[in-house]
């Protein structure tokens, strides 16, 4: 459902309030709050405003907060992907980023994208990064019926990253390991990018 | 003279390291971070004296306890700055005149891409890149150029009474004409 409907009774309530109100001051006179109508419409339609804005902002926020937990689930599917990069580029003595900016940090994301273009892994970290991939796919699959409660665009672009990680699980070389890990990253990043 | 082995006295030892020259200051700020973490989960023995500590039984109660907050791999991180931090205070302790703080081997970095391989090199890649795929628990037994045999499911316990009753089973299925040639 369009979410500009829920704006209707808020924009009716509001023209409908301002018009009487308008009205009503054109003819205001000594005896107009008295056997007459308009205050007690002008009345109605502020209540309807401020009840009906308060319910759709509350309901909005309720949805916005359910949709956001869902995303975030989806993100800590690829948490662990995010952890072992961002340890194979940690500088000597340096700490590691927080679990919770891995899982909600867009920005993570595109720093990976630009130390990755610039430097190789170590096997070690493709060994750990193709684990991690048999591991999360099934997983990671299962949650395809989460990102389609998104919205569609969302469904597309998890089920890309899917096939990506179903790519890394694949590999069995470095070209094969790194094309579909640069591919998950920047399919994440679109993820990301996506409104929710 | 009484030595401090607890690890109230190794947090000490590394807020003063930097002060006192013996440790560069990223060092000692790491290596301090990642005991803060791990010793939330120290005994009471264990605190009063490091000597009694476990990194790996540590390990395994951090992962058990905060699964979910701390990763497995930064719990092996830590567990790593962790070690070379007690065994830097254990040898200060021992001889503070003339203690020197060791460098610690560092893991391997991320190469310039430009960088070249040699033929070796891609192969052990290649052998380490397709080991994850086996699984673990299928044993295969090769039997000529085009015969694979896959054992599934046999127990890390086995004993040889149950080896030599998985044979029989696997002679009875044998077939007998080979034989009699």
């Amino acid at each position: 459902m369009n979410r500009w409907l829920f704006m209707l009774p808020l924009v009716v309530f509001g023209v409908g309030g301002l018009g009487l109100y308008a009205l009503f001051v054109s003819q205001a006179d000594d005896a107009s709050f008295r056997e007459n109508l308009l205050p007690e419409l002008i009345g109605f339609c502020l209540e309807g405003f401020f009840l009906v804005g308060l319910f759709t902002f509350v309901q909005q926020l309720r949805d916005y907060y359910h949709r956001r937990e869902q995303w975030l689930s989806l993100r800590s599917v690829l948490r662990d992907f995010l952890s072992h990069l961002n340890l194979a580029f940690l500088a000597p003595d340096a700490e590691p980023a927080s679990t919770s900016d891995l899982e909600s940090q867009p920005l993570i994301v595109h720093q990976l994208m630009e130390l990755l273009s610039d430097a190789e892994l170590d096997v070690e970290t493709l060994v750990s990064l193709k684990r991690v991939a048999i591991s999360t796919l099934p997983l990671a699959r299962d949650l395809i019926n989460i990102a389609a409660q998104l919205s569609t665009r969302h469904m597309r672009c998890w089920i890309a990253i899917v096939a990506s990680i179903d790519s890394l699980a694949e590999a069995d070389t470095r070209e094969q390991a790194e094309l579909p890990l640069n591919e998950l990253l920047v399919r994440l990043t679109e993820f990301d990018s996506l409104k929710l | 003279m009484h030595k401090d082995y607890s690890s109230e006295g190794l947090l000490a030892f590394l807020r003063e390291a930097t002060l006192a020259g013996r440790m560069a200051p990223a060092l000692a700020r790491s290596r301090r971070a990642a005991a803060r973490v791990l010793f939330a989960e120290l005994t009471e023995g264990e605190a009063a004296d490091l000597r009694q500590l476990s990194i790996d039984a540590l390990k395994s109660r951090l992962l058990n306890i905060q699964g979910d907050g701390l990763r497995r791999e930064v719990v092996e991180l830590y567990a790593e700055r962790l070690q070379g931090a007690l065994d830097d205070y254990f040898r200060f302790v021992e001889a503070p005149d003339s203690f020197v703080s060791k460098a610690v081997p560092q893991a391997a970095s991320p190469r310039d891409k430009q960088s070249t391989k040699t033929r070796e090199e891609r192969a052990l890649e290649t052998v380490r890149l397709s080991a994850p795929g086996q699984r673990p628990d299928v044993i295969p037994i090769p039997l000529n150029k085009d015969r694979v045999v896959y054992l599934h499911g046999i127990p890390a316990d086995l004993t040889p009474k149950e080896a030599r009753k998985i044979s029989r089973v696997v002679e009875a299925l044998a077939d007998d004409a080979e034989v009699d040639k």
